[in-house]
């Protein structure tokens, strides 16, 4: 106890001095922030000490409040808000302590702080008395002006911060809360925004999925329509293919009997009889050639091939010396280039030399020397083969005619033939995943070239 | 046993079938057409020797059978499956069809046909068809 008052005792001093220095650095004027006065309350039985009191603290331009006891001290107090109660010890009835015991008694007037007056000879029991009631001070009299002044300025300054910490408070608490009706109404916003942003997602990947779901619908349809024209295609192959075995035997034998005619009994015909039948017998050996060639054409695409890594120059050469055989009476220059080993079947490949070659064979027919290339090159990285002539050649306006079944480009009467062929070879060349195609100039000649594809 | 003279059957179904083959075959030195049969049950008759054909003095058996394919009723293959039950060591089988398709080819060689050829309407092919016979009888006969 006695440590604690002497701790205190210590402070109050240490309060007075800074209070001092307090005011000597501060105006009066400067007071406080706010031009808001607090309250002060004087609560003293004897008038005169009020008139001193006020006198002393009048400049500092605060609120002043008399109470004469301590139960209108209490009274006042109830109503307003005090910075500071200067409260005399000595008053009849209710002393300073009770009453301060009583103030303290309220909660709301736990903390308002009270400075203790009392005479100078009651100090020692006053401040062990006073203290114990927490927030107090005392000032003893007779009252020192400067410390009274000081002490009470202190505590209005105090006062005031306070309140204007409350204030700050309150006002942050409203921007706060201002903030928060801000933020919630931005949140609903967004909230919306969110939402009718999900509802356009959602239309979004439900016309996706309608898109997906109509794109698989058309991949299926169109499968099944490919599937349904290879089929037709098939079909009709197939058909062609008959038919052309049926009708080959009838030509044929018309064939044989013009040749029977022809061999034994020519001598019988007049030259308009051994002419006819001479047309007959080739017009039938005609239609027989392209019943073989039908059905060579579509015989091919039902068969499954085996297709082997071979050099492609044994097959040309093979077909060359084959052909030269057979035309020992023509003159023709040959050229003939380098070819590579690629993978495909040897007698297909066979035929579409046989065939290409033949043709430049059968349309450098006017020309000598007749001229004819064969040879490889490569282009893009891939191996072209090719084979050239300086026949007659062909008008290029019709070059997708040259590929057609039974198209020709050339009467019969100039160069026979039946436009099975090149229909024929175009097959085989699409059978090996592989393209063709001619270029041509009306009697400069025609050069055809195709690839092999991967196999 | 190799002879100066083959005998050849032919069965076709075909009327000028049979008529071309009988021209062929006359410029043939070494073969002479002794019977011809309309189609495969005729052929096997005659080949079994059954009733009017049991005579082997007016209808003997030929060295060389002319075989078409397509037949009504009993077929090239019947014929050629039938004779694979017999055992004439001596006769020779060749196919002569109007199909060039490598299924009928093979088909044939593997129920036993000795060789195979095309009809054909051109002189030059029928002569190489004509030497081709008289090899395969050749052939067939040394071994036997």
């Amino acid at each position: 106890m006695a440590s604690s008052l002497a701790i205190q005792r210590h402070s109050n001093h240490l309060v007075e001095e800074s209070m001092v220095s307090c005011v000597r650095t501060q105006k009066t004027e400067n007071m406080s922030h706010t031009s808001h006065k607090a309250n002060i309350l004087i609560v003293d039985d004897r008038e005169d000490k009020h008139l001193a009191m006020e006198a002393i603290i009048a400049d500092l331009g605060q609120n002043i409040v008399h109470a004469s006891s301590g139960r209108e001290a209490l009274r006042h107090l109830l109503r307003q808000e005090f910075a500071i109660i200067l409260l005399d010890v000595n008053m009849p009835g209710m002393d300073g302590f009770e009453t301060a015991h009583l103030i303290r008694e309220r909660k709301s007037l736990e903390n308002v702080p009270i400075i203790f007056v009392s005479a100078v000879s009651d100090t020692e029991t006053h401040v062990s008395r006073g203290y114990s009631l927490g927030a107090v001070d005392y000032i003893l009299a007779p009252i020192v002006p400067e410390i009274l002044r000081a002490k009470v300025s202190v505590f209005v300054e105090l006062f005031k911060i306070t309140e204007q910490v409350k204030r700050q408070a309150e006002d942050l608490r409203f921007a706060h809360s201002e903030l928060e009706i801000r933020v919630k109404k931005r949140t609903e916003e967004l909230a919306i925004a969110n939402e009718s942003l999900q509802v356009e997602i959602k239309e979004r990947q439900r016309a996706e999925e309608n898109l997906r779901k109509l794109n698989i619908e058309l991949e299926q349809r169109v499968s099944d329509r490919t599937a349904e024209l290879c089929a037709a295609n098939q079909e009709m192959e197939n058909f062609t293919y008959s038919i052309a075995h049926d009708l080959r035997a009838p030509f044929r034998q018309i064939h044989g009997y013009t040749e029977i005619l022809q061999d034994d009994f020519f001598t019988t015909m007049s030259p308009e009889v051994q002419n006819y039948i001479k047309r007959i017998g080739l017009k039938a050996r005609d239609m027989g050639q392209m019943m073989d060639d039908l059905l060579n054409l579509y015989g091919i695409a039902n068969q499954t091939f085996e297709y082997q890594k071979i050099d492609l120059s044994s097959i040309t050469n093979e077909v060359i010396s084959s052909i030269k055989a057979d035309m020992t009476d023509r003159s023709i220059e040959w050229h003939l280039g380098k070819f590579p080993t690629l993978l495909c079947n040897y007698s297909l490949m066979k035929q579409v030399f046989d065939n290409l070659i033949s043709n430049a064979v059968k349309y450098t027919r006017t020309r000598t020397p007749a001229k004819i290339e064969i040879g490889c090159d490569r282009v893009n990285n891939e191996e072209v083969m090719y084979v050239r002539d300086n026949g007659v050649g062909f008008d290029m306006k019709h070059v997708d005619r040259l590929f057609g079944l039974f198209q020709r480009l050339h009467r019969t009467e100039e160069f026979e033939g039946t436009g099975v062929g090149l229909a024929l070879v175009s097959k085989i060349i699409r059978k090996h995943g592989g393209r063709i195609w001619a270029e041509g100039k009306i009697n400069e000649g025609a050069t055809f070239f195709f690839t092999l594809g991967k196999g | 046993m190799i002879k100066k003279r083959y005998t050849a059957f032919l069965v076709d179904d075909s009327e000028d079938d049979r008529l071309f083959m009988q021209l062929i075959l006359k410029r043939s030195s070494k073969l002479v057409v002794i019977g011809e049969a309309r189609d495969g049950q005729e052929a096997i008759d005659y080949l079994k020797g059954e009733g009017v054909f049991s005579n082997r003095q007016i209808y003997p058996m030929p060295d060389v059978l002319l075989l078409d394919l397509k037949m009504p009723g009993k077929n090239g293959y019947d014929v050629l499956q039938w004779l694979k039950t017999q055992s004439f060591n001596d006769l020779t089988v060749v196919v002569v069809s109007g199909s060039w398709l490598a299924e009928d080819i093979s088909k044939s060689l593997a129920l036993g046909a000795h060789g195979y050829f095309k009809k054909t309407s051109v002189k030059e092919e029928q002569e190489v068809m004509v030497h081709g016979i008289e090899n395969i009888l050749k052939e067939h006969r040394l071994e036997s």
